[in-house]
């Protein structure tokens, strides 16, 4: 899981079951996400910062983070177009790992 | 609405909920006024009904999941939007909502405006106060300034 870093974006590749194909599925894009992120949970929290916000690609795995939202959502609409994201909240590493609680 | 460059007042609806109006901005620039309630127990940036955003002509991002206040989770939309509020645009993740018609600005809306936000009951007004960080850079400043010279004193007597 070697980062990728251009222009305070910062790249994984999550390892993990994938989303087969591509979908606009809500609760596929949720499940698959959901479990990508769980099973990466600790690499996440120790890979990215206080208050970024973080978005998984389900059928890639393909995690990337911004502090910026503008910029996260610019980068992932020019290098992965037509994606509907699994989205993560901000990472916090004091409290949760998002200020969504997940299950 | 009593406002001035660093206070905002808002009357207070009957049921004590804080309501502001705002504008969200769509892709095509097209404006969308709404009322919404100023929620300090959500922690997101605004949630806006399914309807509003399809209006609003927001384009869809990604997707993701929430637990409510009732302990429930539900599966929800976000954009990335533009809103205007009290001649500031701010850039945040707009949730939307299938469920309820209510618009709701979060704790990322505040932490963005930089404003304290207080609610008074006596005085049924929401108001929002600008931060002045000046004094507390000068304070800063003075301070390191003291430390250095006091540290260049030290050496100089060691």
């Amino acid at each position: 899981m070697e980062p990728q870093q251009t222009q305070n974006i910062v790249e994984y590749d999550l390892p993990g079951e994938k989303l087969p194909q591509e979908t606009n599925d809500i609760s596929q894009i949720n499940k698959y996400g959901f479990d990508l992120y769980s099973k990466n949970r600790d690499f996440i929290r120790e890979k990215v910062k206080d208050n970024w916000y973080a978005v998984i690609d389900p059928t890639t795995g393909k995690f990337v983070a911004s502090l910026d939202p503008l910029n996260l959502y610019e980068y992932t609409k020019e290098n992965y177009p037509n994606k509907l994201f699994y989205y993560i909240g901000i990472i916090k590493n004091y409290f949760s790992s998002s200020f969504y609680e997940h299950i | 609405m009593n406002t001035s460059n660093d206070l905002l007042e808002y009357p207070v609806v009957e049921n004590f909920s804080p309501e502001v109006p705002v504008e969200i901005f769509g892709l095509a620039n097209n404006t969308k006024k709404v009322v919404a309630v100023v929620d300090t127990g959500f922690t997101g940036f605004l949630q806006i009904p399914l309807t509003v955003g399809i209006e609003s002509n927001l384009s869809l991002w990604s997707v993701g999941s929430s637990r409510l206040a009732d302990g429930s989770v539900v599966k929800n939309l976000q954009c990335i939007g533009k809103i205007r509020f009290a001649g500031k645009e701010l850039i945040g993740i707009i949730t939307l909502s299938e469920k309820g018609n209510d618009c709701l600005l979060g704790m990322q809306f505040l932490e963005r405006l930089k404003m304290d936000f207080t609610v008074s009951p006596t005085k049924n007004r929401a108001i929002f106060k600008s931060i002045i960080p000046k004094d507390e850079e000068i304070a800063v400043k003075v301070e390191t300034k003291n430390g250095k010279n006091e540290a260049k004193k030290t050496q100089k007597q060691g």
